[in-house]
């Protein structure tokens, strides 16, 4: 579903992503787990083109992400409308929510389906409904962000990213700015997904669930993978840096 | 009394001049509003060149007391062949500063919306103009009101300096007949109560909208995450 093949990504001189390639079969969670400043959420980005980036390719469903496909050497972009639309097929999820702050929950999980894919009105609010509906939400669906808890903010979130149908996931450290309690309202929702099948790429420090609920785990530090496998590697990391990562996490 | 009683005649001519007053604020802050609203877009929209070249003429055109581009527009346009009847320059002088100060409110407005919140729209699948339209601007709206209000006041008030440039607006037709009856203090607290009269509509609808925004929205506290 989605290949990445030697990505490269940089700011100025700094580089971001180093050399990274990952596969992640349809149907499955790949889990990236890093320190701060790995590269994990420029990586997702990326996969989402809110970052152009130089070198590599990425790939969802065999289709180039942000450049025309091409024989030369120099890149083409997409078409605006091309690159729109596969935004629109791997939703985002931020780990600050980024709720539209003037719109109601229903409203943020309604616009984009009135807005980009031009339904009308009522099949949309329908639609909203039923998928906050699915987040637990049914009876907020009318507040406005300001007055939800951050859990609740998430998961309209998600329900937001769920509403364009996508083909994948990206979730960014969704859970980093909840409480314990919070966190796991958000991680049921997102378990209760990957049991229906759903591809994701969950950018997170939850090493426990992300051991529940990926089939692969990715550890990056410095823009490279250091070390990748089934999520057991977790238990028997083989190099010293994902280790040592593991030790820090769990006495914090 | 009867001095009162002599002003009843003059009050068609004063209302004629206060027509022409919400003309020229009418225009001024409708083009003014929608030009201040499309430079302002540009503004944080455009790469580096755009952003010098319309900070150039903002510092050019703000820098200046309004009297002196109303001067420019009525005396230096026509120098060069481009003539227009005294009302249309009047409005053209007010439009072009107008939009100059609309354009600064708007840009300040759109940069207090996180970032976040247009590449969240982005990553829905939103064009970067709809996800200005849809997403950025309604919640620039919210900081912008009262500013905008206050430009709107500012606007019916510097439309009198045109009277300087023989516009036959309120307070041109006020001056010109208080020479001819010499009534200076009955003519002017009319023209205080009238001024006063066009203001505080204004001034009431920017409140209500500020507080109608502040409803849908959040309030301070909630957006400080209390």
């Amino acid at each position: 579903m989605i290949e990445i093949v030697a990505l490269q990504k940089s700011y100025g001189t700094r580089r971001i992503i180093d050399g990274i390639s990952l596969s992640v079969p349809k149907g499955t969670v790949c889990g990236v787990l890093g320190p701060s400043g790995s590269g994990k959420s420029t990586l997702l980005r990326c996969v989402n083109f809110l970052e152009p980036y130089e070198v590599g390719e990425i790939r969802i469903d065999g289709e180039l992400v942000g450049y025309a496909e091409h024989g030369g050497r120099s890149r083409v972009r997409r078409p605006r409308r091309e690159i729109a639309r596969m935004r629109s097929e791997c939703s985002m999820v931020f780990q600050q929510f980024n709720l539209f702050s003037h719109m109601t929950a229903l409203e943020n999980v309604a616009v984009a389906l009135v807005k980009v894919r031009s339904l009308p009105r009522t099949v949309a609010r329908e639609r909203a409904a039923g998928l906050i509906d699915k987040v637990g939400l049914s009876a907020r669906k009318d507040a406005y962000p300001a007055f939800l808890s951050g859990g609740e903010q998430q998961r309209v979130a998600i329900a937001r990213a769920l509403a364009m149908e996508p083909k994948v996931l990206l979730l960014d450290e969704v859970t980093s700015a909840l409480d314990p309690e919070r966190a796991a309202e958000v991680l049921d929702v997102i378990a209760a997904l990957a049991r229906e099948g759903m591809t994701m790429i969950m950018v997170t420090h939850q090493v426990h669930f992300a051991r529940e609920v990926c089939q692969n785990i990715v550890f990056m530090d410095e823009g490279q993978v250091v070390e990748s496998g089934p999520p057991g590697m977790l238990l028997t990391p083989s190099t010293e840096r994902l280790r040592g990562f593991l030790r820090h996490l769990r006495l914090t | 009394m009867q001095r009162i009683g002599s002003l009843v005649p003059l009050l068609p001519l004063l209302v004629k001049g206060i027509g022409v007053t919400l003309l020229l604020a009418g225009l001024s802050i409708g083009f003014g509003f929608v030009f201040g609203l499309l430079l302002g877009s540009l503004y944080a929209w455009c790469g580096r060149l755009v952003r010098s070249l319309l900070f150039l003429l903002v510092t050019i055109v703000r820098g200046v007391p309004v009297v002196v581009q109303v001067f420019a527009v009525f005396f230096v346009l026509p120098a060069y062949g481009i003539k227009f009847s005294a009302v249309t320059s009047a409005a053209i002088a007010l439009t072009l500063f107008a939009s100059f100060t609309i354009m600064e409110i708007v840009r300040g407005g759109i940069e207090a919306v996180p970032r976040a919140q247009f590449q969240a729209a982005l990553s829905l699948g939103f064009s970067n103009i709809g996800a200005m339209t849809t997403v950025v601007l309604p919640q620039a709206m919210r900081s912008m009101t009262p500013s905008l209000v206050n430009q709107a006041v500012f606007m019916v008030k510097a439309t009198s300096v045109v009277s300087l440039f023989g516009v036959t607006e309120f307070l041109y037709v006020a001056k010109e007949q208080i020479e001819r009856t010499l009534m200076g203090f009955e003519i002017m607290a009319i023209v205080w109560v009238a001024y006063t009269l066009i203001c505080y509509p204004l001034t009431a609808l920017g409140r209500w909208s500020e507080a109608r925004l502040k409803v849908r929205g959040q309030t301070a506290l909630a957006s400080a995450g209390l």
